[in-house]
């Protein structure tokens, strides 16, 4: 049985038609590529920068004729280090040039940015020096590529200062003789990333345009000009539903003498999926062993779209139009190969299970984190421990008597606001008194289980972040009487609390901070026959941590 | 003439001054590691529904609950109500006395804290407790210069609720009593400690301390011996009288020297001169047969010798005590006295062991002896014998 499957395998193999040969890599052409996650001062760390630099210096590599040693990605540089890139580039452009072989440059950021500068980390490179730099690259073709980012909101928002914008003003501090400037926005415009393509918006559809997707010409390559229409049509619809709002791709273009540029060559890939002429529908291309999506795209009836991938296993889904349910299938593409898929006629059908509703409102699946501090409590002294000392009981000394221990969970709405559900101790009681029979010990213990909001301002790009909250909810008291013959009489009591906090958080990894905060509690839980109520509350300060356990699906 | 002691040669007066704390301090009920003069303070320790360490003597005292169901304190039912604690100490312990209690007292009754010192039934101290809900009272009482021994009472009337919980007396240093209410001087009763308060002879007898105006050597065996007393000799009492011993008085008092009737106290019974015993002979402070300290011996061979009570009481000098040769018609002190084994023809002698003054039931006897049970001090009275008996 299994050596049959593995024939008829092997028969599909050969009846699916061949990709074409590998292009060749053009010993002239040379990519820079840069990613940096680091946001500067008032900048949140992006998540997508470097991991979309990677993709592209892959698609660069695979389908563009780059030769793997001409392609450096710089991931997190520095100032230094991308002035030492850059110096790598024109060093190996002039020797290319020199050698009469004009050279093909791409520089691609992705990254923040402010209106004058490309911030890395806490350094800014100028974009007057970057200009001067990828122009001196004089006598060959350079397109450079930003997706370029400032502060990190809601949705990792990039360029967030619209006045300032960077594309607008990089395009006009870039484009040049022989240069072609791309820009993941327009003037007044923010970039945005997205939590369910991992990726910005921008780079996923460049790439996809870019694996063949945006080949409308059907020549087997994919232009400059036919990778900016697609990205900016399709970043567009992607980015037109979402909180932040649409988002315009710009393209810039100073190529005088110079007829089509094309930027890959998705024919000559070694492994390639074809989506048939009659398959219409929105199509999301996913690679089964990375969980990622490799493309998505919006497929019209009446010609064939071939997209170049590594050979591998993927998971195609296709809603066709205004269906309520999704066709997938699993295609295995083998090297050297077109994998056809003509119909989605034999896929399996998947309900889409309100997916649709909620795919492009991220906010209503919010990032979650946990949170767990430890500290002290300075207890309130009130009429309920006074009657105590005036029958006669001492505070006893019991081992972290005033420890304090907070285990939170909580749904970020965004940098400012969250909701936090938080169970904690509260405050601790031991009183004693001696008698001629034996010792009598009276002991409480209290608990606080609450919902509360937080506000937050994250500073320095999120790495400090100050936040106050204020929280309430249920508070259960437990004390326990032993008295004379060594009987003990437990008292379970049920009340409220509320609370309100202020701390500070630092970041210490991605997805980790600490941080220190101080609490007032009121909780009047436990009481007493005479008619003192006490109360359990008090003043609490705590060091702790807090780590991310779901990333959400934030644009 | 009054006789005065001499001043005591073997101590210093530092060292006297101490060891009479000492010996105040391991008689009386006093806890030195707390202060605290009461026991069971937090009302924590009840015989079945009974306090044990609280003496009821009218009404109706009940458990009740106070701050928590299980913490109990004393309520005092009905509308005439008395509980009593003795206290043991005396003015050279507690100068100043802090007594305070947590009290729940309704508007229809009436609470009174009382203190008898002495013992001698005279309200020395009265103080009615306001009306509260359960709030912490406290009285801070600038004691006499001399007592011996406080009777705290708590008397209720009215018909309304009182509760009581946490009563501590504490003693205080003087220079804590600042503001304190103070107790006027008061007089020594009969049994009274009369001891000078000059420190440059503390031991001296002090007339003027007594409201008798006598004070006397009552107990010649004694380290302290001297009582605020009657009379000093027989000079000082009536015809056929002479100047004994007064052996039935309060607890915290001492035997103290009275006119007695002649030849009028019994076999076993305190003494202070051969005169006021039926037996002629008074030893060693105990009314006997014989006497073999002085030498008054036993006619026929017998044996003069005093037996020791099983409870620890000492008996009297008596002539083959115990061995069962006593004659018909001859005095006896118990059963085995007598060849019949049948002492009888008076009541029985009823003694405190600790020093052997008459009483009638423990309490009317200075703790010598701890309550197993309850572990705390208390006084015994024991049957020694019958008094004025005789073998049948």
């Amino acid at each position: 049985m299994a050596a049959g499957v593995a024939v008829l395998a092997a028969l599909a193999a050969l009846a699916a038609p061949a990709a074409a040969a590998p292009r060749e890599a053009d010993p002239a052409a040379f990519a820079l590529v840069v990613g940096s996650n680091a946001g500067g001062e008032g900048q949140t760390e992006l998540r997508f920068a470097e991991s979309d630099a990677r993709r592209m210096a892959d698609v660069l590599r695979d389908l563009g004729g780059y030769g793997r040693e001409h392609v450096q990605l710089v991931l997190h540089p520095t100032r230094a280090a991308l002035f030492a890139a850059l110096d790598l580039l024109t060093a190996r452009a002039v020797s290319e040039a020199g050698a009469g072989r004009p050279p093909r440059i791409f520089f691609y950021y992705s990254g923040h940015a402010r209106s004058s500068a490309l911030n890395l980390g806490r350094e800014e490179l100028p974009l007057a020096e970057l200009r001067q730099r990828l122009v001196g690259i004089s006598g060959g073709l350079t397109v450079v590529v930003l997706d370029a980012c400032q502060s990190g909101a809601f949705s990792r928002v990039k360029g967030a200062e619209p006045t300032a914008d960077f594309s607008y003003n990089s395009l006009a501090r870039l484009s040049a003789t022989g240069v072609a400037v791309m820009a993941s926005s327009s003037a007044s415009e923010l970039s945005q990333e997205s939590d369910r393509l991992g990726a910005s918006y921008f780079t996923h559809h460049l790439l996809v345009g870019l694996r063949g997707a945006g080949d409308s010409s059907g020549d087997g390559e994919v232009s400059l000009d036919e990778a900016y229409r697609y990205a900016y049509h399709r970043t567009l619809v992607a980015t037109s539903a979402t909180a932040v709002g649409a988002q315009h791709v710009s393209l810039e273009v100073d190529l005088k003498g110079r007829g089509e540029v094309a930027i890959t060559y998705p024919a000559a890939a070694d492994a390639q999926l074809e989506l048939g002429a009659r398959l219409e529908g929105e199509v999301l291309v996913e690679r089964i062993s990375a969980r990622a999506v490799v493309a998505e795209l919006h497929k019209v009836r009446g010609a064939p779209v071939r997209l170049a991938l590594p050979a591998g296993g993927y998971r195609v889904m296709v809603r066709p139009w205004r269906a309520d349910h999704l066709r997938q299938c699993d295609v295995e593409i083998g090297r050297g190969r077109v994998e056809p898929l003509a119909s989605v006629d034999r896929c399996d059908e998947v309900a889409l299970v309100d997916e649709a509703a909620k795919g492009d409102r991220p906010w209503y699946r919010p990032r979650l984190a946990a949170e767990l501090a430890v500290g002290g409590i300075r207890p309130i002294e009130d009429d309920f421990n006074r009657t105590l000392e005036g029958f006669g009981y001492r505070e006893g000394l019991q081992p972290f008597e005033d420890a304090h221990v907070s285990m939170s969970a909580l749904a970020i709405y965004g940098p400012h606001l969250s909701l936090v559900g938080s169970f904690s101790t509260l405050g601790r009681g031991d009183y004693r008194r001696e008698s001629e029979v034996r010792e009598l010990t009276y002991t409480w213990q209290t608990w606080a289980l609450g919902l509360g909001a937080r506000g937050s301002l994250p500073l320095a790009g999120g790495a400090v972040t100050p936040f106050v909250e204020v929280r309430g909810g249920l508070a259960l008291g437990k004390a326990a009487f032993t008295g004379p013959t060594g009987a003990e009489d437990g008292d379970v009591y049920w009340g409220w609390h509320l609370g309100a906090s202020g701390g500070l958080a630092v970041r210490v990894a991605r997805h980790v901070s600490l941080f220190a905060e101080a609490t007032w509690v009121t909780a009047p839980v436990i009481d007493n026959l005479i008619g003192d109520t006490h109360d359990s509350g008090g003043a609490i300060f705590a060091l702790g941590g807090r780590a991310d356990i779901y990333t959400g699906n934030g644009p | 003439m009054k006789k005065k002691a001499t001043r005591s040669k073997g101590a210093g007066r530092f060292g006297a001054l101490l060891f009479l704390a000492v010996v105040y301090l391991t008689q009386s009920g006093y806890d030195s590691c707390t202060g605290d003069l009461l026991h069971d303070s937090g009302f924590d320790m009840w015989c079945g529904d009974q306090l044990c360490s609280w003496k009821v003597e009218r009404g109706e005292a009940n458990q009740a609950p106070t701050w928590h169901e299980s913490d109990l304190g004393v309520a005092l039912v009905g509308d005439d109500v008395l509980i009593s604690q003795r206290t043991d100490i005396d003015d050279g312990i507690a100068p100043c006395v802090r007594f305070e209690l947590v009290a729940d007292i309704a508007e229809d009754a009436s609470v009174t804290l009382q203190m008898d010192l002495f013992g001698d039934g005279e309200i020395d101290y009265e103080r009615q407790l306001p009306t509260s809900s359960w709030a912490p009272l406290v009285y801070v009482v600038h004691m006499p210069l001399r007592y011996q021994g406080i009777l705290f009472r708590l008397v209720k009337t009215g018909g309304g609720r009182a509760v009581l919980a946490q009563i501590r007396a504490r003693t205080l240093s003087l220079d804590e009593c600042g503001g304190a209410t103070a107790i006027d001087d008061l007089p020594v009763p009969l049994g009274g400690s009369c001891y000078s308060r000059d420190q440059d002879d503390p031991f001296a007898p002090d007339d003027a301390a007594c409201e008798s105006g006598e004070c006397a050597i009552a107990r010649p065996a004694a380290f302290l011996p001297y009582s605020c007393s009657e009379c000093q000799d027989d000079a000082g009492c009536g015809e056929g009288e002479v100047c004994g011993l007064a052996a039935r008085v309060p607890p915290f008092l001492d035997p103290y020297r009275a006119c007695v009737a002649a030849a009028s106290r019994s076999m076993g019974e305190l003494c202070m001169a051969d005169g006021e015993c039926a037996t002629g002979i008074c030893c060693q402070g105990w009314c006997a047969s014989c006497c073999a300290d002085d030498g008054r011996e036993c006619a026929g061979g017998a044996t003069c010798s005093a037996l020791i009570d099983e409870s620890g009481a000492r008996a009297p000098d008596q002539c083959d005590a115990g061995q069962g040769h006593g004659q018909s018609g001859e005095a006896c002190l118990r059963d085995d006295d007598c060849a019949s084994g049948a002492c009888a023809g008076g009541e029985p002698l009823r003694v405190c062991p600790v020093d052997g003054r008459l009483c009638d039931d423990d309490p009317d006897c200075p703790p010598d002896a701890v309550d197993e049970g309850e572990g705390r001090e208390i006084g015994r009275c024991v049957v020694l014998g019958t008094s004025g008996g005789s073998c049948q």
